[in-house]
């Protein structure tokens, strides 16, 4: 039950864009049309939800202070182990996706390379590592962000699309007006977290 | 990316660490070229840590030392990085800078490394720094690539800063926690919470824009 | 070497690679004992000022160190109130002993008591740390508790990741300054101590003012504090009947 909880907090309540701001690059990058977003979401919810578990094994079976070997504490190499894991995580599923499924290949492929630096990867790992998740949590929790980004970058969007045949001043075209929306169905979901769970 | 800084070319005169060129190098970024309202960089980790001055000044600081570091150190080696592996190369050399800064933090700054928290190690994947080592480090000698990483350190720092005045100013009624609107003021939620920044950042950008008279046309 | 043979590539990641490893070793190695003194006299000072010892701002942490041990003595104890020994109560992790009771219902917790001597009228105060859930992330806190176990004499909250101005206002000297001289447990040493919603309730006793807009931070340290104080209630008994 906890950790069924905890997946739909991560989806909507701490969700990685509108409580953490995290991943907005590629979310205010490649939000102009839907069926982009859909394909960029997808790419982020399965990488997300790989290599965050992966980087738990990392800092379980090597990190943590006696891990590999007693009195050994490798913590501080935390960082570099994480975005190691995420660049190498995101070249392997691309080929293996290229191998095993062209079609798949061919809508996620040009998002994959742009998600190694994508911050709510990073961020997943580093709030997993904070929080001391265990490994059923961190895969509620990392499954529960992908799908999270996923639904805010679909909806923006959405939204985007049909702001084009409206009235914007012009300088708040384009990132101006996308911020405060983003502001908006922010406080949208803070509603959420009113939710008894 | 940027066009405006990417083609400095190696200069034949040796010339003064303070000329034009290099100093536009330094306030390009803070205004016309400014990595978060028009570049659209490294905005993950800026809103976070906004809602109160001191951690964005810490942020601001971290993220400086980090470009400004990296750049002059890609810089230095630009020659010499085989080009397959380059994004690892840089990757690593972030990380490490990271690191140092969230050691020195945890070690002698330790009740902002709290408030930081997670948002420290995120400044790996801040888009500004990776940015820019691909458009100015790569190219560039080492002492302009250390300008260019001060010069959008600080841009990245301004609006910060501004944006965590006016959220702590209209959200607590302080600024740097000391009181500033007379008692009667009643704080306004709305910049606390995450919302908040966003409408901040974007009513900045709307500003700075109008001024600067750039337009973004879809 | 050619530049982008493969070989140069390997030396250069091998180069790469060593150079920042020993770099941020040496580093991490140079820091460590700031670091984790900085922990240790955190979680120090934290006990010390939940039983309102004066500390000056600016106390350095061998002082306070010294403090700590001058006036502070420690003891673990289990739910049935029986002192556990061998177990160091400054070391335990209460959100490792939580998630161990959750994955094994039959382990037996050990519950840490830090218990603070006066030194001008030997009265003592019992320091009890608690943790629970906010609304973004953990919360937790000491409370301290006179000697007839169960007024309340200060309390210390600390949290993850709570709202900034709203839930994370439990913090804050005002919020904090309600609980001396309320009373923790009722008179069948059920926990009583509760955080109402908003401010300006009629309190009693048990209740405190909470903090507007925050009401699930609220209710989550109200669940703290049923949770992890009724675990002290049988050693209490005990120490009463003595």
């Amino acid at each position: 039950m906890e950790i069924f909880n905890l997946f739909i907090k991560s989806i909507f309540i701490n969700n990685m864009i509108f409580a953490y701001f995290l991943g907005m690059c590629s979310y205010l990058a490649v939000s102009k049309n839907v069926k982009t977003a859909i394909g960029l979401g997808i790419a982020v919810t399965f990488v997300l939800t790989i290599t965050t578990p992966l980087n738990w094994f990392i800092k379980t079976y090597l990190l943590v202070p006696d891990a590999l070997i007693e009195g050994l504490d490798l913590s501080f190499l935390a960082y570099i182990m994480y975005i190691a894991v995420i660049a190498s995580a995101v070249q392997l599923v691309e080929m293996i996706v290229e191998k095993v499924s062209p079609a798949l290949y061919g809508a996620l492929g040009i998002f994959l390379p742009l998600i190694a630096v994508n911050c709510s990867i990073l961020g997943g790992a580093l709030f997993m590592d904070q929080r001391n998740y265990t490994l059923m949590e961190t895969v509620a929790f990392s499954f529960g962000s992908g799908l999270g980004w996923f639904l805010a970058i679909v909806a923006i969007a959405a939204i985007r699309e049909k702001l084009q045949y409206s009235d914007i001043p012009k300088p708040l075209k384009g990132l101006g007006i996308t911020f405060i929306i983003t502001g908006l169905m922010g406080i949208a979901f803070m509603s959420f977290s009113g939710i008894k769970l | 990316m940027s066009t405006a800084t990417a083609d400095v070319k190696v200069e034949k005169k040796r010339e003064s660490l303070f000329s034009k060129k290099n100093m536009r190098l330094i306030s390009d970024p803070l205004n016309e070229n400014n990595p978060i309202t028009v570049q659209v960089l490294g905005i993950c980790s800026a809103l976070a840590v906004t809602a109160k001055v001191e951690p964005a000044f810490w942020m601001a600081l971290a993220v400086t030392f980090v470009t400004a570091a990296s750049n002059y150190i890609i810089s230095l080696m630009r020659n010499a990085i085989p080009s397959s592996i380059r994004i690892i190369v840089q990757l690593t050399v972030v990380a490490t800078m990271v690191i140092l800064v969230d050691l020195f933090l945890k070690a002698y700054v330790y009740e902002m490394s709290k408030l930081l928290s997670v948002f420290v190690g995120l400044i790996i994947t801040n888009c500004i720094i990776m940015g820019r080592l691909e458009a100015f480090a790569m190219g560039n000698k080492p002492l302009p690539s250390l300008l260019d990483g001060i010069g959008n350190g600080l841009g990245y720092g301004a609006i910060l800063l501004s944006v965590a005045v006016i959220r702590e100013l209209l959200g607590s009624g302080s600024v740097l926690g000391w009181p500033v609107l007379p008692a009667g003021y009643v704080n306004n939620n709305l910049m606390v919470v995450p919302a908040g920044a966003l409408f901040t950042l974007g009513i900045i950008i709307w500003a700075q824009r109008s001024y600067n008279k750039y337009y973004e046309t879809e | 070497m050619q530049k982008n043979s493969t070989g140069y590539m390997y030396l250069f990641a091998l180069l790469i690679t060593l150079g920042c490893g020993v770099l941020l070793a040496v580093v991490s190695e140079a820091t460590k004992e700031a670091r984790q003194a900085n922990v240790k006299v955190e979680k120090m000072s934290n006990i010390l000022s939940t039983v309102n010892f004066p500390m000056e701002k600016g106390m350095d942490q061998a002082a306070i160190e010294d403090a700590y041990k001058k006036y502070i003595s420690e003891e673990v104890v289990d739910a049935n109130g029986n002192v556990v020994d061998g177990v160091v109560a400054f070391n335990i992790d209460l959100k490792t002993e939580q998630s161990k009771k959750r994955e094994n219902p039959e382990y037996k917790k050990n519950l840490p008591i830090f218990i603070y001597t006066n030194p001008e009228n030997n009265e003592k105060y019992y320091v009890l740390p608690m943790r629970g859930a906010g609304l973004w992330g953990a919360v937790w806190g000491y409370i301290s508790l006179a000697s007839d176990f169960t007024t309340v004499y200060g309390v210390k909250f600390d949290h993850e990741s709570e709202t900034p101005g709203l839930g994370a206002e439990i913090t804050t000297e005002w919020f904090q300054a309600q609980f001396p001289d309320k009373k923790a447990y009722d008179k069948d040493n059920n926990v009583a101590l509760t955080i109402l919603k908003g401010k300006g309730n009629e309190l009693n006793e048990y209740t405190v003012d909470g903090i507007s807009g925050a009401t699930i931070t609220g209710s989550g340290v109200n669940a703290m504090f049923k949770a992890d104080l009724a675990q002290y209630t049988s050693y209490f008994n005990k120490l009463k009947n003595n």
